[in-house]
Order: structure tokens, then C-alpha cells, then sequence
């Protein structure tokens, strides 16, 4: 759109010039655009922003901000929706790249407006919610363009643990455009359109040969799976849409709030009688430790994160007596429930936004120990587990724990338990609390007697029994008071539920610093 | 002698038992497996390699090295006196070997390294997404190993007692 040559004389004229301008700007790259944008089975910035939001409470800001270099033409609005509204009546900010400005790239303009929300969003404590669709940094705008990112990724990393941070990929995000989510809390990614990567299939083809699709490498698939970068990946651009929305109903506004109370039906003297048949009496079987957690928390309401990566641990949300739980549970159903690289890194994390933000902790402990092996201790298991006990020793909201089945050697200190600060520690009598399990005990500790004996497997066989009997049980620990009580496991909901009001005001404090030097 | 070549550069490489000679330079090579991967000295330093299965040995390979991917062809032969390998022929490229391993395609493979205590399938057994094809013993736990997809069991690579190692194919559904 182009200035008009004389000004509007009238307050009328005023007003439908200024309408006009605003439903230019409304219509983005203009109606072609925005028609090819639906035919990539994607919605535009506005759209998604109405779906996110409250009905009505969107209010955008900068919307007559115009592109300032020469790529932008006259172009009447910029690359990106940005301003405030509401999620379930409270205040959230959000900005939306809109693909039809110029395929959504970031010009200094963009990161401005970008940055402006940021700025509002932590000076009044609310969530920040970014949807990405963009082509990465406007080439034209050289480094201008550059700058802008730069300073996202530092307001980014500032607004860290003080307001919860989301990001949405629903369409393109490439190259350093991806390290903005990278900082944030949590990414979801719509299936079949979000994708995500540093270097794209063009470049990985020149460079090292390797054919590679864009979905294949950097689609919602590949981060929910094997790389972990994105938290969530859902299909349906609606869907992904109304996750966040839920997410968001379990999170504090920011670090000085406590979560929302939620109040329910569901009684907090609940108990559960079939807990006593999910987790198999035998060691050795497998089950689903959310067959657990969907048991004693609220209404059976869990939303896990990362639910397809290191699925040997299981981390999500729920509410207890109506309050957010940050739930840590070992999955016995992969790997054994055993401890390596990604599963320690997924639970820190978790730990550490939980931390953030006011989330106390229950951790339900089946855990057999650290995964053995070459690739483990290469891929530095030592340094990447380390992290999930920096995590627990760090946190200071309040920690609970049931062990229901193996806690063993470091993997049992690792999960909350009281040596690393935890506040309330119970027991299932099924627990099992060692340096290490019964067979790998004995043939280290009465190897001499094994040897020599008449009989070596039939001895083995009566020291495994002996040891089992003597340790493989929830007794020691409790003598020490490593363990505070030991539960009847149809008590687990309201056991829990009594421990955290009894912490809700817990107040515990970390020694002056200016930050911990986590093992990264 | 053999032209090798591997992420844009080409080198001279012969094998002479356990030492390679690249370039004209000898570098002393042990072997040995570990988790379904090679534990790969060369010149003292470890690394982890992954091969795809012995028939897919072929010029264009993909294989994997401390789990970045590369794209292996050459020309001639490797060893003295062995036979030159086949070119493969062009156009087939294996798709994005980026984190896939070596296995089959419609493998179902062992996640964690134990011994096989039950096969429930033989070959030609319908099988449906979810179905306990195996269970793996391992870290003291019956694991179970799913069919992923619905299908039918075309090869079972392992027997009960069977120590498998991470990665390891187990069976192929079709």
C-alpha cells in the first residue's frame, strides 16, 4: 500500500483510512499468499493466534509496523503477529511469524516487535508463547537481521526460569532461527508441517553425500524420537494448539506464583486397591509405571513430556489434591526402567523447570540401576548423569518419593532420594534398597566361598536366597530412616497428597551464588 | 591398493593384517565387536563403528563412526590379492543412514544387550502391531520384545538362549 498523497480532511475520512490500513495489514502477504498457505494444509499467523487465545481477548501490538528494507516493497505489515490476550481468563503474550510477509523471515523490524512482547511479558509475569513458520533471517537485511536474532536468543535466555516459555513449529524453522526454541521450556511440533533443523538436506547433501528428506531430518518424528528437541509432537495444527493451552493450565504465570489450584471431585483419601496387582510381585516382570501415576493422581489427568524419547523414564504433569505435580517415574516397560544418557538428560531438565517454577516433585523409583555398556560410557554417561543428580540436589521445591520396586547403588541416590535432599521418602514393601541386586552381589562378595564349595551353582543359588532375604527388602533402609515409612501401596494417593500439604510451605534455600555450574 | 573415498576426499588406502596404509602412512587397526558395533584402534584411539550387514558391503555404503554417518566408496581392492569389490550400481543410494542402524529393513532389533529366554513367532506367523514376538532378558528384567507393525514374520535370526548385543536384528517382519 502506498502513502496516500493528501491527508484525509474529515474524522470520517480518518477513520476509514485507518481502517483500511488495518485491513491491509490484517490480510498479511495478501489473499494469494494466504490461499497457498492453506494449501499447504496450514493455517496463517492470525488464525492460529484466535485459536490459542481466549475468544475476543487478542489485543496485537505494532501491526502498522512496515518492513524497512528494500525486500519489503510496500508491504503495509511485517513478518510477524505480535501482542496479548488470555488462556483460561490469564494474561499470556504471544508473537506468530506469518509466512505470508515475505515466507515469515526476520528482519530487524520483526525481532523489534519480537522483542517488545518479550520485554512486556517479563515485566509482568506471564507466559510468552512464539509460533514459528519462517524462512530464517532476511538475507536482504543482512546483518541487521542477524542482530535481531542474536538478541532473542539473549531475552530469551534472561526471561529463563522467570516466565514459562513455549514454542510451536508449524511450519519451517532453520539454521539459528532454531536456537530460540532451543532456550525455551518446551517445544511442540505439529506433525508433517513443523520442522526444524540447523543445516538443511541441500547443504548435508553437498557437504557429506547424504540423502536425506526435509520431514526425515528435522520433522516432528525425528525431534520426538530421536533427538528430543521437541517435547511434544501432535497432529493437527487445532490439536498442537489446544496441548499448549493445557500445558499452560498446570503452570504458574511466572517464578513468583504458585501453580493454579485446580479444585476436583476426585477424593484425596482415595486409595487404590488394584496398585496391589499392577506392579508385578517377581523383579523380573515388566509393567507400565503410568499404569501407576494414572492411579493416584487427579481424575487420571497426565500429561506426559517427551512421551516417545527416553521412554525408560516417564516425566509429565498432573495435580494432587488439585495442585501441579512435576511426576519423575522410572518405566520398567524399556530398558528395564535402567538409567542412561537420554533418560538422565530428559529428567534433569524436567526437574530444573519444575524447580523454576514452584512444581513440587513426585518421583515413583523402579530402578535397576545405570545402563552398562561401550556406546554409554563413550557418549559420557558419567557426565550426563551426573546432571539428573545435580538436579535433584539443587531443587528446593518439595520432593516426594515412593520406591515401589528396585532401588539400586547410584541409580537409587540419583531418584529423590534423601541423600540428595529429598523431603519425604516412602516405601512399598516390594522395595528392594541396595548397593546392587542379589545375583551381581553375591558373585562379587562371596566369590572365594563360591569357588570352593562342593557344589559352586548350588551354593550361589542359597547365597542369592540368603541375600534376597536379608536385603532385598525395605527394612534396612527404613532402620536408618533412608526411607520415612513403608506404605501399603493402596495408601500411595493419599500418602503423597498428605506429605505435600504438610511441604506446602516448605522454604529451603541454596547457598549465595551467581549461578551453579551444572555438568553441561 | 584401493581409492577410498569418504566425505569429499580421496585416499590411497591398502590393508596389510592389522595395519592399514592410508596415504603411505601405517596405522596399526585392532578390532573387536561390542553391542552389535566394532570397537574400531586405530593409531591407539577407539572408535565406535557400525557396518551395515555383510551383503550390503558395498561401495556407497553407509556406515557410522562415534554415530555420525558417512558414505564409504572406492575403487580397486583393499587387501592385497582379495577380490576387487563391486561397484554398486548407481542410483540406489541407501536413504538418510543419519541414527538408522544396520539392520534389515522390517527388523525388529534389541534395544539393550541380555539373552533371549522365549521366541514366541516362527517364520510365516501372522503378527499383529503390540504382539510379544520375544522375551529378551536383560539388566535382570524379562523384557518384551513388540511386533511395531502388523504383519507377517518372514525370518527369526535368534534362539532361545541366545546372547544378543545392542542393535542386534532379531526378527524380520514383512
Amino acid at each position: 500500500m502506498t502513502e496516500q498523497a493528501t491527508a484525509p480532511s474529515t474524522a470520517e475520512a480518518k477513520l476509514q483510512d485507518l481502517e483500511a490500513r488495518k485491513a491491509a495489514a490484517r490480510l498479511g502477504g495478501g489473499e494469494k499468499r494466504i490461499e497457498a498457505q492453506h494449501a499447504r494444509g496450514k493455517l496463517t499467523a492470525r488464525e492460529r493466534i484466535d485459536l490459542l487465545l481466549d475468544p475476543g481477548t487478542f489485543e496485537e501490538l505494532d501491526m502498522l509496523v512496515r518492513p524497512r528494507g528494500a525486500a519489503g516493497g510496500d508491504l503495509p505489515t511485517e513478518a510477524v503477529v505480535s501482542g496479548w490476550g488470555k488462556i483460561d481468563g490469564r494474561p499470556v503474550y504471544v508473537f506468530a511469524y506469518d509466512f505470508t510477509v515475505l515466507g515469515g523471515s526476520l528482519s530487524e523490524a520483526v525481532a523489534e516487535k519480537i522483542l517488545k512482547v518479550m520485554d512486556l511479558a517479563m515485566m509482568t509475569g506471564a507466559p510468552v508463547i512464539g509460533i514459528q513458520d519462517s524462512g530464517g533471517a532476511r538475507i536482504q537485511d543482512g546483518p541487521e537481521s542477524l542482530r535481531g536474532f542474536g538478541e532473542i536468543f539473549a531475552m530469551n535466555t534472561l526471561a529463563s526460569g522467570v516466565i514459562p516459555q513455549i514454542s510451536v513449529i508449524m511450519g519451517p524453522c532453520a539454521g539459528g532461527a532454531v536456537y530460540s526454541p532451543a532456550i525455551t521450556d518446551f517445544v511442540f511440533m505439529t506433525e508433517g508441517t513443523g520442522q526444524m533443523y540447523i543445516t538443511g538436506p541441500d547443504v548435508i547433501r553437498a557437504v557429506t553425500g547424504e540423502e536425506v528428506t526435509h520431514e526425515e531430518l528435522g520433522g516432528a518424528e525425528a525431534h520426538a524420537t530421536r533427538s528430543g528437541v521437541a517435547h511434544f509432537a501432535i497432529a493437527g495444527e487445532a490439536e498442537t494448539l489446544a496441548e499448549v493451552r493445557r500445558l499452560l493450565s498446570f503452570l504458574p504465570s511466572n517464578n513468583a506464583e504458585d501453580p493454579p489450584f485446580v479444585p476436583t471431585d476426585d477424593d484425596p483419601d482415595r486409595t487404590a486397591d488394584d496398585l496391589l496387582t499392577v506392579v508385578p510381585a517377581e523383579p523380573n516382570r515388566p509393567y507400565d509405571v503410568r499404569d501407576v501415576i494414572l492411579r493416584i493422581v487427579d481424575d487420571g489427568d497426565f500429561m506426559e513430556v517427551h512421551e516417545r524419547w527416553a521412554p525408560n523414564i516417564v516425566v509429565g504433569f498432573a495435580r494432587m489434591g488439585g495442585r501441579t505435580v512435576g511426576i519423575v517415574a522410572n518405566q520398567p516397560l524399556h530398558l528395564a526402567g535402567s538409567l542412561d544418557i537420554n533418560a538422565s538428560r530428559k529428567a534433569a531438565r524436567f526437574v530444573r523447570f519444575c524447580d523454576c517454577f514452584n512444581i513440587p516433585l513426585v518421583t515413583l523409583v523402579d530402578v535397576p540401576g545405570y545402563l552398562p555398556g561401550v556406546s554409554q560410557e563413550y557418549g559420557g554417561i558419567i557426565t550426563h548423569g551426573a546432571k539428573l543428580l545435580y538436579a535433584y540436589s539443587e531443587a528446593t521445591v518439595p520432593k516426594v518419593a515412593v520406591i515401589l520396586r528396585k532401588a539400586y547403588g547410584g541409580a537409587y541416590l540419583v531418584m529423590s532420594s534423601k541423600h540428595l535432599r529429598g523431603d519425604i521418602n516412602f516405601a512399598w514393601p516390594t522395595a528392594e534398597v541396595a548397593v546392587m541386586g542379589p545375583d551381581g552381589a553375591v558373585n562379587i562378595v562371596y566369590r572365594d566361598e563360591i569357588a570352593k564349595a562342593e557344589d559352586p551353582e548350588a551354593r550361589r543359588k542359597q547365597l542369592i536366597e540368603e541375600y534376597r532375604a536379608r536385603f532385598a527388602n525395605p527394612y534396612i533402609p527404613a532402620g536408618r530412616g533412608f526411607v520415612d515409612d513403608v506404605i501399603d501401596p493402596r495408601q500411595t494417593r493419599p500418602k503423597i497428597i498428605r506429605a505435600l500439604e504438610m511441604l506446602q510451605n516448605k522454604a529451603d534455600r541454596n547457598p549465595p551464588k551467581k549461578h551453579g555450574n551444572i555438568p553441561l | 591398493m584401493a581409492k577410498m573415498k569418504i566425505g569429499g576426499r580421496t585416499y590411497d588406502v591398502e590393508v596389510r593384517g592389522d595395519t592399514v596404509v592410508v596415504d603411505g602412512r601405517e596405522i596399526p587397526v585392532k578390532v573387536r565387536e561390542d553391542e552389535g558395533a566394532l570397537i574400531v584402534r586405530a593409531g591407539g584411539v577407539p572408535y565406535r563403528v557400525e557396518l551395515p550387514p555383510e551383503e550390503e558391503r558395498v561401495s556407497g555404503m553407509q556406515i557410522s563412526v562415534d554415530y555420525r554417518p558417512f558414505t564409504v566408496e572406492w575403487e580397486g581392492s583393499l587387501a592385497p590379492g582379495a577380490p576387487t569389490v563391486a561397484r554398486k550400481p548407481t542410483g540406489s543410494t541407501p536413504a538418510a543412514g543419519s541414527a538408522k542402524r544396520a539392520a534389515p529393513s522390517g527388523a525388529v532389533t534389541a534395544q539393550i544387550a541380555g539373552r533371549i529366554v522365549r521366541v514366541n513367532v516362527k517364520p510365516g506367523d501372522a503378527v499383529k502391531a503390540g504382539d510379544v514376538l520375544l522375551i529378551l532378558e536383560a539388566m535382570k528384567m524379562e523384557n518384551e520384545i513388540k511386533a511395531p507393525k502388523d504383519g507377517t514374520v518372514k525370518e527369526v535370526l535368534v534362539s532361545e538362549g541366545a546372547r544378543v548385543s545392542e542393535g542386534e536384528a532379531l526378527v524380520v517382519i514383512e
